[in-house]
């Protein structure tokens, strides 16, 4: 018999399980079952006909084998799973291996991409995927069931070139190398890697395998900025000789339960980063996203939410038209675009389609012209299956305007007046400009507040990760502090996105808000802001 | 050898936290605060909001279904209770 689950898993993504247990929890406080006249004492339950578990899914492979990531190999500096929060409701099993292939090879049998159904997220804490002994077996399994591009985020520690190979027969496969540093050294130490040159050397192998990838930073400065930043500009100038299809600089952050101490000054660390990286954009043929992007956007676009590229593809159909860093769109196929998830949007359904050409009206340096992109001139690493947009690479995916026109649905709904919107630091500036461009609200009062990040603490301030308890404890410091209450509350829903049922990081209900704070309540339906 | 179907297993704990000393009337307030955490109950299309109950067999006493902190908000007492 296998392990019990983790009902803190299922509680953030089916709560229906959390409610079972606690509807029997509750009557078994009162009475006794038995069979056949004796009493049955029981410790637990189990999921009867798994097809009644179906709930509707994108079908995405990654929903699957997620599950090989119970385990690391790797010990790095950063690794935000150690400063996970315990009430955080993401368990880690940790059962035997076939075990959990068991798991994923029935999670595979039910999964249904055509009727795009699958079963229930039970996910707790991920690590490394590929070190699992079935993985690759998992990923053959998935692959007769859909032609989706498997992207898997790896440390590149299992790359070998026989590992590569194998990979190589399950295209579409796109990876996301955490490679951190093109230094063996810098890599041991940063990772805890003492076989840092197989993470190092499989860049040109991958190239020659035709698998595309990401190269994957955390800029952390172990011994000094300066040192951190030179070997970041290394690293990307190795990714760029490799054809990296772009480089990912993840800034670094921490929750207090990593660290009570200061480790970092975060505004030092990540502003000397974005420059630098800004600096490196200018002289590599790589993109590099710096992630949340909405920090960059904030501290140097007066602007916001405009559709300017900040790189191509190398060998894209983008690169092909030379389309450039800069470059902002103006129209897509005659369409005029005002905003940065319109050109995103567009751009995705031409990605899809069967058309043979696309033409952007492109504003640079002041001056306005046409592009003919051609969308069969493409070559390594750009590939039609794992890129979105054709080879345009922007700052993040922005904040789209229909998020204004359901805003006032839920307003009008409630016949508010007064409205507390809870945003986030990065959020905030492009809500703020949306709002002031918006004629939907007249003279609404719209008061937008940041909650402080208490659940994560240490120098985690981004607006996905507040939980029920941030928000209710900031309501009622700002009920304290101001004498008009609003008369309602509006949150995005991205912090409650994981399993559609408005659960927070912690499996709590967005609801008890409102029972905590006596004021209601609204979600904003948003996805998370960043890519 | 034929494949097993992997068994979705989820353990049972003993009720701890209770807000009734009342094992009946703590069944009933549990179920309710279960129940709606993940629905939202409706009169006609209009959405009501629920924070008490009371017994039929005893309509003056009114019992609280969420935590002893909870606030009884006014919204929720003059509309719905």
């Amino acid at each position: 018999m296998n392990s019990f689950q983790d009902i803190k898993n299922a509680s953030l993504y089916e709560p229906r399980i959390e409610f079972i247990k606690k509807q029997l929890e509750s009557l078994l406080a009162v009475v006794d079952l038995e069979k056949e006249g004796r009493i049955v004492e029981v410790d637990g339950f189990r999921l009867k006909n798994l097809k009644d578990w179906l709930v509707p899914s994108s079908c995405d492979p990654i929903e699957v084998f997620e599950y090989a990531g119970g385990r690391c190999d790797c010990d790095c500096l950063f690794c935000y799973n150690k400063g996970n929060p315990p009430s955080l409701a993401l368990g880690n099993l940790r059962r035997p291996p076939g075990e959990e292939f068991e798991e994923m090879r029935t999670r595979i049998d039910y999964f249904f991409p055509k009727a795009e159904s699958s079963l229930f997220s039970s996910l707790g804490e991920i690590y490394e995927v590929s070190i699992h002994p079935h993985f690759l077996e998992v990923l053959r399994l998935l692959r007769e069931k859909t032609p989706k591009v498997f992207r898997i985020t790896t440390n590149g520690k299992t790359l070998t070139p026989e590992v590569i190979s194998r990979l190589a027969g399950l295209k579409p496969v796109y990876l996301y190398l955490s490679l951190n540093s093109a230094s063996p050294s810098r890599r041991s130490k940063l990772m805890g890697d003492r076989d840092p040159q197989i993470a190092i050397d499989s860049l040109p192998l991958l190239k020659e395998a035709g698998i595309p990838y990401a190269v994957v930073i955390v800029p952390w400065p172990m011994d000094s900025v300066g040192e951190m930043l030179d070997d970041l500009g290394a690293t990307v100038a190795y990714a760029e000789e490799h054809d990296a299809h772009l480089v990912g600089v993840n800034l670094p952050g921490y929750s207090k339960y990593f660290s009570q101490e200061k480790l970092f000054d975060l505004d030092e660390v990540w502003s000397a980063t974005v420059s630098h990286v800004r600096n490196l954009r200018g002289k590599t043929a790589c993109a590099i996203v710096v992630m949340p992007s909405m920090y960059e956007e904030n501290l140097y676009e007066g602007r916001k939410n405009l559709p300017r590229v900040i790189g191509v593809v190398k060998n894209s159909p983008a690169a092909g038209a030379g389309l450039g860093m800069g470059d902002q769109i103006l129209e897509i196929n005659g369409i005029s675009i005002a905003s940065r998830p319109q050109a995103r949007d567009l751009l995705f359904i031409l990605q899809r389609s069967e058309n043979r050409e696309a033409h952007l009206g492109v504003e640079r340096e002041g001056r306005t012209f046409q592009l003919s992109l051609n969308l069969e001139d493409f070559s390594y690493p750009y590939s039609r299956e794992s890129d979105n947009h054709l080879g345009i690479i922007f700052m993040g995916t922005g904040l789209r305007r229909s998020y204004l026109e359901r805003l006032k649905e839920i307003i009008d709904s409630y016949k508010a007046k007064h409205v507390l919107f809870l945003s986030s630091i990065l959020v905030k500036p492009t809500f703020e400009q949306c709002l002031a461009e918006s004629h939907l609200f007249g003279d609404l009062r719209i008061d937008i507040q940041v909650p402080r990040n208490n659940f994560f603490g240490g120098n985690v301030f981004m607006g996905d990760l507040l939980v029920v308890q941030d928000f209710i404890d900031f309501i009622k410091e700002y009920l304290e502090r101001n004498r008009v209450r609003p008369d309602l509350i509006v949150i995005p829903s991205s912090p409650f996105n994981l399993g559609q049922w408005g659960r927070d990081l912690t499996g709590r209900v967005y609801l008890d808000i409102e029972r905590e704070v006596g004021i209601p309540v609204a979600l904003l339906d948003c996805a998370a802001i960043y890519d | 050898m034929a494949k097993k179907e992997y068994v979705f297993r989820y353990k049972l704990e003993p009720k701890k936290e209770a807000l009734y000393p009342d094992p009946l009337l703590e069944m009933i307030r549990a179920q309710l605060e279960n129940i709606l955490n993940l629905v939202i109950p409706l009169e006609g299309r209009r959405e009501v909001k629920i924070d008490g109950f009371k017994l039929l067999r005893d309509r003056e006493r009114v019992y609280k279904i969420f935590s002893k902190e909870q606030e009884l908000g006014d919204f929720l007492q003059e509309r719905y209770l």
